[in-house]
């Protein structure tokens, strides 16, 4: 045989099998695609100089990596379901007299052709898009970013390499398959009678306890940083129970409702019922993977939603006052100088001062309580105290007043750097409320001591006598923000430090919306991929029930029984894995609120809203292509009427 | 009054790609009295399978009239088609076509269930068929667990379960060894000695000599019929007689 002839026979074969490849290749377009946004993003020299931007450009670098395996994974997945239903044509050449050789040499033709059609338009998609791609990025992150530029070799050449070694890696996938099976295999293609399932009592027990296990101890995870042991517990007792469930527990609930005779004998059922105990043997992996991503998948969405849409929850939660001003004892020239310029200047951006906090103190860490466990407090000398509160306290040398955010409760004597000293009075409230330590839910101690009293050596210029300044700012959003960068850039030079809500919140928007960004480019594959794997499952089974269906329309069955019952078959298989993944994602929640905690993200509202639609927009995406599918499904499976 | 009858039938199949005509049936007109057991014979192409399929409702004729128990096929509303076959026909086909998924048990009772009988109704018709057809050992068992001649006889008490009118086959003995072919043919006339009706395709002369009545197809005409003057009458010599007319015929034209 000449090669024309063998170029021949591969584009006929793939012309044959265009519905069957064709989801294939759009999900390889769609990955490549994704795959070089990505790479050319974290080549992108403009992002990093945007303040956080490199953030992003690690996010990209992460993201492309996770995309070449998952496609590795899936595409591999997808592919032997194709190969499965081809084994027959290919064992049909095999009779006629093709060698296996010839097979190989034409099904090297036939991947060679794919691969680089679908490099070849992800690429140009890829590239089309880019555009659209950075202004979307642009939006999420609220800060312009100075692209270099639309195309990028570098990341092109990357995505080809990548992609040829996938395509090569499943090319050999499918020469092993030939290599190993006989011709007689090939030419039934797999359809051997296979024997029923037989119900694992042990085995659904198991994966019912794990599940319960994984369950409640996610809700064991109390701080996510101490827990991680828990958490990935919980992870992976999820995990092996939803397979346990699917291979286990299925089976044996439909055998329990096969026993039940009166339910089974009914006309609804039982097609059914037997049809899905059949068909659960071999879905059973597959259905648990499509569980797993999905649940991997809205977890990914609720996350980089809540996080981004979280951001002035967060900056709310650790920033008390819109500008704070923290300057060393020494500094106090520079900061009245600050003060001057702030006082001088807010005019000019049409804005006021309000809630302005002034005092002194600096933060300590010591074992208050002789427990071996460090207390995080902030020291101020009395007169700050009193001038803030105007009021006019005495203390005693060796006495203190003691404010304590936490519940955590105190003993009468502390003991201060071998010092001790007497708590002269629990305050019940505090005028100044900080959370410096960067730690969720870690409240400090607020201590108001003498500054010549016990703990003078305490007070040095390093000290406690940090000069403090809060205060807010009212006006329109975007004078404040303006004036806030302006603040800052006065302070620049000098060791004033000067924190802002908006400054933070735009850091916070780089870093978040870049990690939205990533999170919607894995929701997306995730998807595609998920999609497409059930796609192939339900297709490929189409072509075993075909015979089923009809021989049940010869023995009576209508049309429409027959069309009701793939429905509610396929209804079944697509929505058993949505269903247990939206189950583990709703106990999951507080989990994932734990985590978002650690980000000064508490807003119940937001997480669950995020979640919601996270959830709402999987099941529309994942409903079309039910649809779709069963469109396709019920074609190859009713039989053909004249 | 007859059970079925069959008048001037006639089937034309498109074919796929452009106007090219199959005219398979043409004009057949025959009736079958209840009780009779009627063999249709004629070489591959004849037209036997498509004929078959008019009757069992399967297929629409493109011309002519099926009539059971009095009653037009062309009457019946398509969706309440399928009920209408479940309660008058049964079927017995060459492949079996049992459902791998099912048990033998289930496979026998899928028509009822599917009627939605009663539980007590299913087990009251099942047992004493499986006896009769001696398959009572294997209801536990599936289909790729027993032999050929076990798996028509499945067929055969699925078929036989909801006390049909009439009982096509299409080349029922086909994929069975000669000594499973003969209970099966012994096991028809049986049944139909108890009066139920049955209508066989086939290309043996073997099985064609059971029946009381063979007709000949051709080119989607009935040819000619040899039919049993008395019960017992060995009528294979005038099959073959007949077989061999239209082998020679056949050359004859071309
Ligand atoms: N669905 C169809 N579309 C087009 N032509 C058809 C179709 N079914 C059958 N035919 C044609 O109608 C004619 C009769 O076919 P039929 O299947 O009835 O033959 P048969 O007598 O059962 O043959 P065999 O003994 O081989 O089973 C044949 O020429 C066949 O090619
Ligand atoms: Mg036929």
């Amino acid at each position: 045989m000449n090669n024309k002839l063998y170029r021949r026979l591969a584009v006929t074969n793939l012309k044959k099998n265009a519905s069957m490849m064709l989801p294939y290749l759009i999900t390889c377009v769609t990955v490549i695609s994704l795959y070089y946004i990505a790479s050319n993003l974290s080549a992108d020299a403009g992002l990093k100089t945007v303040p956080g931007g490199n953030a992003i450009v690690d996010f990209m670098k992460f993201g492309i990596r996770l995309f070449a395996a998952l496609s590795v994974l899936f595409l591999l997945y997808a592919n032997s379901y194709i190969m499965k239903r081809r084994k027959k044509e290919l064992g049909l050449y095999h009779i006629l007299g093709l060698e296996k050789k010839h097979i190989r040499k034409v099904l090297s033709i036939e991947s060679a052709i794919c691969s680089f059609a679908s490099i070849a338009c992800g690429l140009i998609i890829g590239i089309g898009c880019h555009p659209f791609v950075t202004a979307g990025l642009t939006k999420i992150i609220g800060t312009e970013l100075p692209f270099s530029g639309a195309r990028s070799g570098p990341a092109a050449a990357n995505t080809i390499i990548t992609f040829c070694v996938i395509f090569l890696l499943i090319f050999f996938f499918n020469m092993r398959q030939i290599r190993t099976a006989s011709a007689v295999e090939l030419l039934k293609g797999g359809r051997l009678g296979e024997k029923e399932p037989k119900a694992n009592w042990l085995l659904a027990g198991l994966g019912a306890g794990l599940l319960l296990c994984g369950y409640t101890l996610s809700f064991f995870v109390h701080d996510p940083e101490k827990d991680t042991d828990i958490m990935i517990g919980a992870v992976v007792c999820v995990m092996i129970a939803t397979y346990l469930l699917f291979m286990a527990v299925s089976i044996v609930v439909l055998k329990l409702l096969r026993r039940n005779e009166n339910f089974y004998y009914k006309s609804k059922n039982f097609t059914l019922i037997s049809g899905m105990l059949y068909r659960m043997k071999q879905n059973a992996v597959g259905l648990s993977n499509i569980c797993i991503f999905s649940t991997a998948t809205l977890l990914v969405m609720t996350t980089t939603v809540s996080l981004y849409f979280g951001i002035n929850n967060m900056v709310a939660n650790q920033y008390h006052h819109d500008v704070s001003i923290t300057a060393e004892a020494v500094e106090e020239d520079k900061l009245s100088e600050l003060l001057a310029f702030i006082e001088k200047n807010k005019k000019q951006y049409s804005l006021q001062t309000a809630n302005i906090l002034q005092y002194t103190g600096g933060s300590f860490t010591e074992d208050l309580d002789e427990d071996g466990e460090s207390d995080y407090f902030f020291l101020m000398p009395l007169e700050s105290y009193n001038k803030l509160t105007s009021q006019n306290i005495g203390l005693a040398k060796d006495e203190v007043l003691v404010y304590s955010g936490s519940t955590n409760v105190h003993s009468d004597t502390l003991s201060f750097a071998q010092k001790k000293v007497r708590v002269k009075e629990y305050l019940k409230q505090f005028p100044v409320d900080n959370d410096f330590s960067g730690i969720y839910g870690m409240k400090w101690l607020y201590m108001v001591s003498q500054k010549d009293g016990l703990l003078a050596d305490q007070f040095g210029p390093y000290g406690a006598s940090g000069l403090h300044v809060e205060f807010d700012l009212t006006g329109e959003e975007r004078d404040k923000s303006d004036f806030s960068y302006a603040i800052s850039k006065k302070a620049e030079r000098s060791s004033v430090e000067v924190n802002s809500r908006f400054e933070f919140r735009d850091s916070l928007m780089v870093l978040y919306g870049g990690l939205l960004f990533l999170g919607m480019l894995i929701s997306m594959i995730l998807l595609a991929k998920t999609a497409l794997s059930i796609f192939y499952k339900q297709i490929s089974e189409g072509f075993d029930d075909k015979e089923r269906f009809n021989i049940l329309e010869k023995v009576g069955m209508s049309s429409k029984e027959i069309r009701s019952t793939i429905r509610r078959q396929i209804l079944i298989v697509f929505f058993s894995p949505l269903l247990l993944a939206l189950i583990h994602l709703c106990v999951a929640l507080p989990m994932v609120s734990k985590l978002l905690k650690t980000t000064f993200m508490d807003n119940w509202v937001i997480i669950l809203n995020s979640s919601a639609v996270s959830a709402a927009i999987f099941v529309m995406i994942y409903g079309a292509v039910f649809l779709l599918t069963e469109r396709v499904y019920r074609k190859i499976v009713t039989p053909s009427k004249q | 009054m007859p059970i079925l009858e069959v008048k001037n039938l006639k089937k034309i199949y498109q074919t796929r790609f452009g106007g090219n005509q199959v005219e398979a049936l043409s004009n057949i007109s025959f009736t079958v009295r209840q009780g009779e057991y009627v063999a249709i014979m004629g070489e591959s192409g004849s037209g036997k399978t498509t004929l078959l399929n008019m009757m069992a409702s399967l297929d629409r004729p493109t011309e002519g009239t099926v009539l059971l128990n009095g009653k037009s096929y062309a009457d019946i509303r398509e969706d309440e088609l399928s009920s209408f076959r479940r309660g008058h026909l049964g079927f017995v086909f060459q492949d079996f076509n049992l459902l791998d998924n099912f048990n033998i048990k289930d496979n026998i009772l899928l028509p009822l269930v599917l009627s939605d009988c009663s539980r007590k109704e299913m087990k009251e018709k099942l047992l004493p068929l499986v006896r009769k057809l001696g398959i009572e050992k294997l209801l536990e068992k599936y289909p790729y667990e027993v032999s050929g001649g076990q798996k028509q006889r499945t067929a055969v008490a699925r078929a036989l379960l909801t006390s049909p009118s009439l009982i096509l086959a299409d080349e029922p003995t086909g994929a069975l060894d000669s000594r499973s072919s003969e209970e099966l043919l012994k096991l028809f006339d049986e049944i139909n000695r108890e009066g139920q009706t049955i209508m066989m395709v086939t290309h043996s002369v073997q099985a064609a000599g059971c029946a009381n009545r063979v007709l000949f197809i051709k080119d989607g005409k009935i040819l000619c019929e040899v039919s049993k003057r008395f019960p017992d009458e060995d009528i294979k010599p005038q099959l073959f007689n007949v077989l061999s007319v239209i082998s020679a015929g056949g050359k004859n034209n071309e």
